[in-house]
């Protein structure tokens, strides 16, 4: 191909890969295809060629001349279905998208369910405002006995629908439901109890009137004290850490014998003392013991044949552990710039 | 309780550091919550009365350290005078008991003699520590035996006793007391009193009375170490809003064979420090002669730890709790009597903890359960997951949870528009602000949207799952689900959707889909506080589940919202009772719909439901789907009229429908609803 040619279609491509729009890509075809093309005024100097090489010349120009006019219609088309569109400022915001979240306290309290399912236990729920026999006597707290000071309770102002259970509370703790599910099954049982309980503490950062449990319950005749440091253990090193250091001290509850508190070594400190864990080394994260042989008597368990462990936890303070919150009140005020953080 | 090291000194050697000491203590179960200048600070758990004093605090240091205790005397108190009638008077005093259930034992020494003044500084050092104030030696000696035993004693002045007589008995209705705390207070039947032959001088195991208050003239004495019933003296001093460090003792129950030696103890001291001499010794009733006995079977030890105790072993642990310990069979069942002070060892559980704190819980090693499978033996956790799914599916709709107060204040409820007088109250509220159980979600919500609107976040969709209380259904208390929204749903740089009353209702419809078996319905209804045509009644299947609607501007206002807020309430049991079972799958039609649109202009006061309900009616089987796709006011439609745009499709699963026949319902259509409706084609 001559060069004058060869010179004509790389500029006709540069051209045309430059095309966005059918008025640019119509003028190249007067540019290239046009009486004062390029392509016209070469072909107008084929006459001094010789026979052969005018003949070879012109059949160049015409294919080179068929080609443009391909591209020239093949992005007629192309433009014809998809225009070219301007560009984007992709660094814009993408479109904000409304947001749903669960509670922190929710949130908690399902991860701490969630890590006994897999061992069988189910989840029951029971009353918030309940009769005094479930919060108390089946648990064996008896009236008039110092134990009860520690479960300082509120009581509500009506006449209790069924006086033999004694009076209408608000449970101070999630245990009423072990003895509401014992009256109606027979073990083995393994529930899991999650709900809101009341004590009559005054509002501060570390206290509440309202807050929530959430209570355990494994019973059968053979698991021992031995089986619940085994499963607290095992809990406690999947909520916190498999290399949290956990101890179980001897502690007292009306209704466990033995009785144990148990701590977690504070993982601010490492157990050297600090503002956090009281100066104390330790966090005391729930309260447990095996079910006192009075409790299974009063729902007609025979303590001889069923014995087994209970457990209790409280959901805000592992929530305010988990995620650094200095002030329990946080979580009912429900401001939303607290609770979009979750 | 404050412990001084240098106290416990004197009754147990103690070589360990502080610190390990309290750490041995704590795994002990005496919880060390501090160590300051040498005074430990040990939370005493409610069932181990016998650790409220310096010997049993020290009692728990030998047997946790393996040391021996060592008791203090009382050496040197003449038994002169020994009396024991309730009418013969002994050293010039009748004691007399008249309800021996509620004073089971009474002793009281006469010392006579006695130079009141201060106390050595060494007793006073030591009163101090404990967070006790001296005041004179014979007050300083009764509080310091207190803490010494765990006994508490009084001194009663013999000279100012009316006719020199004690009187144990139930006081008279309205008989007047002035306590040493210097309150006057009227006394009632209930109550325990020590009196003389004209009045009330004490109350029973609480506090004494200011009438015969040991004074700087004070020679005689009458020195009372007594065993007073718990339940009485809890009640006695609840009663009068008072809790002593004796009554505190009292109510736990005390040592029955300490009374006599904390009467010794203090008798000892008097004579050391004041000068007195016992002149008379009077005891009314005794200790129990026999001690329970509890049988302890070490296999069922083991079986409940679920370790292995070595029944020699066993008996050494029980023994240095000083439990006399028998054994039976070959070895391996105990016959066990606990110490007199160890109240709390009723039963073998109460040993089996004994045995299990002496082992150390830290040296059982942690095992897990062998179960035997079972099938869960309630519904499987199905209503729990059902709430949490609720709550799942109403945050992927994008409201946020909240959790309020179950407790209100009055205020909540006027604010709210609720009536006061029906709410269910709580007979001892902790404050006025939460001493109303809520009847609804309401209060709750609208708390917390005024909270976040007066901090400047003015958009809000919130939703809570909880119980509620209402007085006629107590003790039911069904479960509510309920959603607030206020502000912008959405806002970014391209779009602001404010929310409104649609978008409350589309949510509820959403929830319905995902939930029930049927669509909910919705018809105008009014809401105490609600704005009046602005309030809905959901129903499905005819039933109503919840309300929702338009927040009134007066509650709004009254809550310092000056923006609109919408609310709903749903019931979740009812929501539950038409929930959805396994779903039937349908494939997708194969044969095309015809599309049609239809556009009326219908009068202000026609229903969209109803319109829409005489298309579906008159559309006949073929017609799909029918859908509003714009509802329009302002010109060409004439005022009080508005128009309204269905997209239709009419379609027929087995076919492909003919022009004819989509055209034959879409008339039926046009022509029922310009019948019905007087409506026009647009």
């Amino acid at each position: 191909m001559s060069d004058a040619l060869d010179a004509v279609r790389k500029a006709f491509a540069a051209d045309l890969a430059g095309a966005a729009d059918t008025v640019t890509v119509e003028a190249l075809r007067v540019k290239y295809l046009g009486r004062k093309s390029e392509l016209t005024a070469a072909m107008k100097d084929f006459g001094v060629l010789s026979a052969d090489q005018r003949g070879a010349a012109f059949k160049q120009a015409n294919e080179l001349k068929a080609f443009i006019e391909a591209r020239l219609s093949q992005r007629l088309t192309e433009l014809a279905v998809a225009p070219a569109r301007a560009a984007l400022d992709v660094t814009l915001p993408g479109a904000a998208v409304v947001q749903g979240r669960l509670h922190p306290i929710t949130q908690t309290l399902d991860a701490i369910l969630s890590l006994f399912l897999p061992l069988g236990f189910e989840i029951v729920e029971g009353p918030e405002a309940e009769y005094e026999r479930y919060n108390f006597d089946g648990l064996n707290i008896p009236r008039e006995h110092p134990s009860r000071e520690n479960f300082d309770t509120f009581f509500l102002d009506v006449p209790s629908p069924e006086p033999a259970l004694g009076r209408l509370l608000l449970r101070s703790h999630t245990s009423p439901v072990q003895v509401r599910v014992m009256e109606q099954r027979q073990p083995p049982l393994r529930i899991l109890v999650p709900g809101r309980v009341f004590r009559p503490d005054p509002l501060d950062p570390s206290h509440s009137f309202m807050f929530h449990q959430v209570e355990g319950l494994m019973l059968d005749d053979r698991t021992s004290f031995a089986d619940l440091k085994g499963v607290l253990q095992q809990f406690l090193h999947a909520l916190f850490g498999a290399g949290t250091k956990t101890r179980f001290r001897p502690h007292f509850f009306p209704f466990t014998e033995p009785s144990a508190e148990v701590d977690i070594a504070c993982a601010s400190c490492q157990g050297a003392g600090c503002s956090t864990c009281g100066h104390k080394g330790w966090l005391e994260i729930l309260g447990c013991g095996m079910v006192h042989p009075n409790v299974l008597k009063g729902v007609g368990y025979d303590p001889d044949k069923v014995q087994g462990f209970a457990f209790g936890m409280g959901v805000e303070r592992i929530a305010m552990l988990r995620h650094g919150i200095k002030d329990i009140r946080l979580l009912f005020e429900n401001d939303l710039r607290f609770l979009s953080q979750f | 309780m404050k412990a001084p090291l240098e106290w416990l000194k004197a009754y147990v050697p103690i070589t360990l550091a502080p610190k390990a000491l309290a750490e041995k203590l704590t795994m002990a179960g005496l919880e060390v919550t501090s160590i300051d200048h040498g005074v430990l600070d040990v939370e005493i758990t409610p069932n181990r009365a016998d650790c409220l004093s310096m010997i049993g605090i020290a009692r728990e240091i030998a047997v946790a350290t393996g040391q021996r205790i060592k008791l203090p005397g009382g050496q040197g108190v003449g038994d002169k005078g020994q009396g024991k009638s309730r009418a013969t008077k002994t050293g010039g005093i009748v004691i007399r008991v008249e309800d021996a259930k509620a004073c089971p034992q009474y002793v009281g020494r006469v010392i006579e003699g006695v130079k009141v003044g201060p106390s050595p500084a060494w007793m006073q050092q030591r009163l101090l520590a404990c967070g006790q104030r001296p005041i004179n030696n014979l007050v300083d000696i009764t509080n310091y035996v207190l803490l010494e035993y765990g006994q508490p004693l009084h001194a009663f002045d013999l000279d100012r006793l009316s006719g020199g007589t004690l009187i144990v008995r139930r006081a008279k209705a309205g008989e007047p007391i002035t306590l040493l705390d210097g309150v006057a207070r009227k006394l009632t039947p209930e109550m325990l009193v020590i009196a003389d032959a004209k009045a009330p001088v004490a109350v029973a195991g609480v506090m004494g009375g200011t009438g015969s208050e040991v004074s700087p003239s004070t020679k005689r004495i009458v020195l009372e170490s007594a065993q007073f019933d718990p339940i009485s003296v809890r009640r006695t001093a609840r009663a009068l809003g008072l809790a002593t460090e004796s009554s505190y003792r009292f109510e736990r129950g005390i040592d029955p064979q300490g009374v006599e030696a904390a009467s010794r103890r203090a008798a000892q001291l008097i004579q050391e420090l004041s000068g007195g001499r016992v002149t008379a010794t009077i005891t009314v009733g005794k200790p129990p002669a026999k001690s329970r006995r509890i049988t302890l079977n070490v296999g069922r030890l083991d079986r409940r730890l679920g370790t292995r105790v070595n029944p020699v072993e066993a008996r050494a642990m029980l023994a240095r709790l000083s439990c006399r310990v028998a054994a039976a069979g070959s070895g391996t069942v105990l016959t066990v009597e606990p110490p007199s002070f160890r109240r709390d060892l009723t039963e073998e559980a109460d040993l089996f903890e004994e045995i299990a704190r002496l082992i150390g819980y830290d040296k059982i090693p942690p095992t897990l359960p062998a179960v035997r499978m079972s099938l869960p033996s309630g519904d499987g956790g199905l209503s729990y997951r059902r709430l949490q799914s609720l709550r799942c599916l109403c945050a992927s709709l994008g409201l946020t949870e909240a959790i309020t107060w179950s407790l209100l204040s009055e205020e909540d409820f006027t604010r709210a528009g609720y009536p006061v007088q029906d709410a269910v109250r709580l007979a001892n509220p902790l404050s006025q602000d939460h001493a109303l159980l809520r009847p609804s979600l309401f209060m709750g919500l609208l708390a917390s949207v005024r909270r976040n609107v007066s901090r400047g976040v003015t958009s809000a969709a919130l939703f809570e799952v909880g119980s509620v209380v209402d007085a006629q259904q107590l003790p039911e208390q069904p479960q509510r689900l309920g959603l607030m929204l206020t502000g912008d749903w959405q806002q970014d740089w391209q779009r602001r959707v404010p929310s409104d009353f649609f978008r409350l209702k589309g949510l509820l419809e959403a929830l319905a889909v995902r939930v029930c078996a049927e669509a909910l319905l919705a018809e105008s209804g009014p809401q105490p506080w609600c704005e009046p045509g602005h309030g809905v009644i959901l129903r499905i299947a005819g039933q109503p589940v919840g309300v929702a609607g338009l927040v009134a501007r007066r509650i709004a206002h009254a809550s310092d919202i000056e923006q609109d807020v919408w609310f709903a309430e749903l019931a979740i049991e009812r929501l539950l009772e038409h929930r959805r079972s396994t779903t039937t799958a349908h494939a997708p039609p194969v044969f095309p719909p015809a599309k049609r649109d239809l556009s009326v202009i219908v009068s202000d006061e026609v229903a969209h439901a109803s319109v829409e309900a005489a298309i579906r009616e008159t559309g006949g089987a073929i017609l799909g789907q029918s859908r509003l796709i714009d509802r329009y006011t302002g010109k060409p439609v004439p005022a009080g009229k508005h128009s309204l745009t269905f997209a239709l499709e009419y379609r027929d699963p087995a076919r492909t429908l003919t022009a004819a026949e989509v055209d034959a319902a879409h008339q039926r259509i046009v022509q029922a609803l310009a019948q019905r409706f007087s409506a026009t084609l647009r």
